[in-house]
């Protein structure tokens, strides 16, 4: 994950890229034949340093500029510690993918050697299987280091293949990890393709057979025996395969390559494991330097929160709750965001976040920082209103949403429980008869209320004494009495009787005799 | 004989005549106040109300303005009423008895007056509340020009509740009036109202029970 998490923050030296080939040709008008399936057009991407990115990602900072300045090595956990990758100081000393490790020390020895990781390759793979999902909904991740993207509906919007695939490259280039691609119309081919040439493949449906034939079997990645095996026969290129006989082929070289040239030339179907988002998201970033500052954290955020929104439009996701965690060296800071609405807009999470962040004092500074989505919901498109602000030309967001949206941000602010909304309760001792709940999201309709005597707005919380003002005549009472009696079996024994009465000062208050004491006078609300 | 009167000189400006720079009002329920104000409650605006003492009428000449907008839109998406630091507790069966719905009453208690400023702030120009009411002082003329601007991008209401000792400081709200208890009526005296001249309006409290009885 941690390597996952590095993708897009930290760049290697950029290798150039080659240009992606113009299409020659428009690709032909399909025949009525196969306009009843819809012709495919897949894009495979093949890793060849996949390994060595991921092991990029994962070494700490001050290791990596070390790394950059040395020639350094991947190597395979087997018993001779075969080569995977290395770099390229490595290779012009010689070292090549596949060299013992011996053999590699012999030939640089101040090589630099990292074992392989293959859970951080794993999940470096799954990141860009992720991020790949704005090209296109059907991505497909072929372990170890392959990833196919069916973009046949992809083009139209990308501008045609070739924008697509500069797109990509330049999406990727990041990365660093030696990516090749070709665009083939079945999904073997395409893979085929890719992992033969380093230059981006365009192939049209006609010229697929011719394509693959002059392909030579050593760049299939098939078991070493198979391809001995083929050499011994004298078939060096697919074109030389595809000339033999199928039955007698499987019989000798076993059915899977077999399997996977009728999958090539679209004979048969290959099915895929489809890639979807995960359930939950996480992200980690380590941060170059200690941050002491809320506010430098804050724009140190932003990125990843453009990363969160990607992915979260891009799988048509949404989120209800995130977590960010600011780790120090000792201890972790915690701020849990909650949501009213589930939202994809993070512009709105930054916000709620800044509201956090005003409060929190950084009890010591941060050095790394977690961003937790516990679960990532399946986003329902609204329809939105044909109504537009005519100020902003922008779309007027439903009043419910504009209501979660105020919410969220005075809870960020001052606390989950400190807005409240008022709602009424059965019960006759008008303390009792309201309480504070949580606002929700749902409004209720209103109420017509029971035929009562004129309540006051301003209600005290607790009866004020006023035996003595009363006494003194500084009320004028206004009203018949009313009487409220509660039992104790109610919650409180309450035998009033009230009436309204006006200050001298023009004040009208709602004030009561205690019947259970006759001369006690309270002031219970004002008539606001 | 013919006369003539000041209205038939064409080059006569008179000060009623100011065009009225409120596109929008909700009328308070009161009709002497609404000719006084030229037709209610401007909206959208920042409304000053000046009184020293709680349970005068202040809250009942409000009734009109929050009612009448929730009134109209009887669904989901109903506006809320956001009531900042009250100085007492509103009582639901009260708001209902004016016809209002108690759901749609935030109640926040805000300690400090920065705090309060940001969250008027931000209710205002949410869009989400038809109206913010707060009990504030000592608030600067800067603070008062950020929450006008916030109700007119938010399009809603903010009222709030000064002290009558801050009258004398200018202030960039829409409307000000101050109210003063009298032993049977209570004395509104408009101080400012943009596109209107200043005046005095008295209101008896029968017109105000008059009102409530009508929302029954």
């Amino acid at each position: 994950m941690a390597a996952a998490a590095q993708l897009m923050l930290f760049e290697m030296p950029v290798r150039p890229i080659a240009p992606a080939p113009q299409p020659i040709e428009s690709p032909p008008t399909p025949s009525p034949a196969s306009s009843r399936r819809r012709s495919q057009a897949w894009l495979a991407l093949h890793f060849t340093d996949l390994s060595l990115a991921a092991a990029y990602n994962a070494a700490p900072l001050d290791r990596r500029a070390s790394l950059d300045a040395s020639a350094w090595a991947v190597i395979d956990d087997d018993r001779l510690k075969h080569v995977v990758a290395c770099n390229e100081r490595a290779w012009n000393y010689g070292v090549r993918p596949g060299h013992r490790m011996n053999a590699a020390i012999a030939l640089c020895s101040s090589l630099t050697l990292i074992s392989r990781d293959m859970a951080a390759e794993t999940s470096l793979l799954e990141r860009i299987a992720s991020e790949c999902l704005k090209y296109t909904s059907a991505v497909s991740v072929q372990p170890p280091n392959e990833v196919l993207l069916e973009v046949r509906g992809s083009f139209r919007l990308f501008g045609g293949p070739a924008a697509l695939i500069e797109r990509i490259q330049a999406d990727l280039c990041g990365l660093n990890a030696g990516l090749q691609l070709a665009l083939a119309p079945t999904a073997r081919s395409a893979q085929w393709l890719a992992r033969s040439s380093t230059t981006p493949r365009v192939c049209f449906p006609r010229e697929l057979s011719e394509a693959l034939g002059s392909l030579p079997i050593t760049s299939l990645q098939w078991p070493l025996p198979v391809e001995l095996q083929l050499t011994r026969f004298g078939v060096m290129t697919l074109g030389d395969l595809m000339r033999l006989s199928r039955k007698d082929l499987a019989r000798r070289i076993g059915g899977g390559p077999v399997r996977e040239l009728q999958q090539a030339m679209g004979r048969t179907t290959w099915l895929h494991r489809g890639w979807s988002t995960p359930p939950s998201y996480h992200d980690r970033v380590l941060l170059d330097f200690e941050i002491e500052t809320t506010s430098l954290l804050e724009k140190m955020l932003e990125r990843p929160l453009a990363r969160l929104k990607r992915t979260l439009i891009g799988a048509a996701r949404t989120i209800d709750e995130l977590t960010i965690t600011l780790k120090h060296r000792e201890g972790c800071t915690p701020i849990a965001i909650r949501l009213q609405q589930a939202t994809a807009d993070t512009a709105h999470l930054s916000t709620l976040l800044h509201e956090h962040l005003d409060r929190l004092a950084l009890r010591a500074p941060v050095r790394e920082v977690a961003i937790d989505a516990p679960r990532l919901l399946v986003a329902h498109a609204r329809n939105h209103s044909l109504a537009m602000d005519p100020a902003t030309r922008a779309d007027v967001p439903a009043a419910s949403e504009l209501k979660a949206r105020l919410l969220e941000q005075l809870q960020s602010r001052f606390g989950v429980n400190a807005i409240r909304a008022l709602a009424m309760r059965a019960h006759h001792v008008p303390e009792r008869a309201q309480w504070a709940e949580a606002p929700s999201q749902a409004s209720a309709a209103i109420a017509t209320p029971t035929r009562l005597p004129r309540r006051p707005l301003w209600l005290f919380r607790e009866p004020k004494p006023a035996t003595r003002e009363y006494l003194q005549g500084a009320f004028r009472i206004e009203s018949s009495p009313e009487t409220i009696e509660a039992e104790a079996w109610e919650g409180a024994s309450v035998r009033r009787a009230y009436y309204r009465a006006r200050t001298r000062e023009g004040v009208e208050c709602w004030i009561y005799r205690d019947l259970q004491s006759p001369h006690d006078w309270f002031v219970h609300g004002l008539f606001g | 004989m013919n006369t003539v009167t000041l209205a038939d000189i064409p080059l006569l400006w008179r000060a009623e005549s100011l065009a009225p720079l409120q596109a929008q009002c909700v009328s308070t329920g009161h009709d002497t106040l609404d000719r006084a104000l030229g037709g209610g409650w401007p909206q959208p605006s920042l409304i000053e109300l000046l009184c020293d003492d709680h349970g005068i009428g202040e809250l009942r000449l409000l009734i009109g303005l929050l009612r009448n907008a929730q009134g109209t839109s009887d669904t989901a998406s109903r506006k809320v009423v956001l009531w900042l630091s009250p100085p007492f507790e509103l009582h639901a069966i009260a708001l209902s008895q004016c016809g209002l719905a108690p759901n749609d009453h935030w109640v926040c208690s805000v300690a400090t007056p920065s705090d309060l400023q940001w969250a008027m702030t931000q209710a205002l120009r949410s869009g989400a509340c038809l109206a913010v009411i707060a009990w504030a002082r000592q608030l600067k003329p800067a603070a008062l020009r950020t929450l006008k601007l916030a109700a007119m991008t938010g399009r809603s209401v903010g009222v709030l509740f000064r002290p009558t000792s801050e009258a004398r400081i200018a202030s960039p709200a829409t409307l000000r009036i101050a109210l003063r208890p009298q032993p049977d009526a209570l004395e509104l005296s408009i101080l400012k109202m943009q596109g209107r001249r200043p005046s005095v309006v008295c209101m008896v409290p029968a017109d105000a029970d008059r009102s409530t009885s009508e929302a029954k």
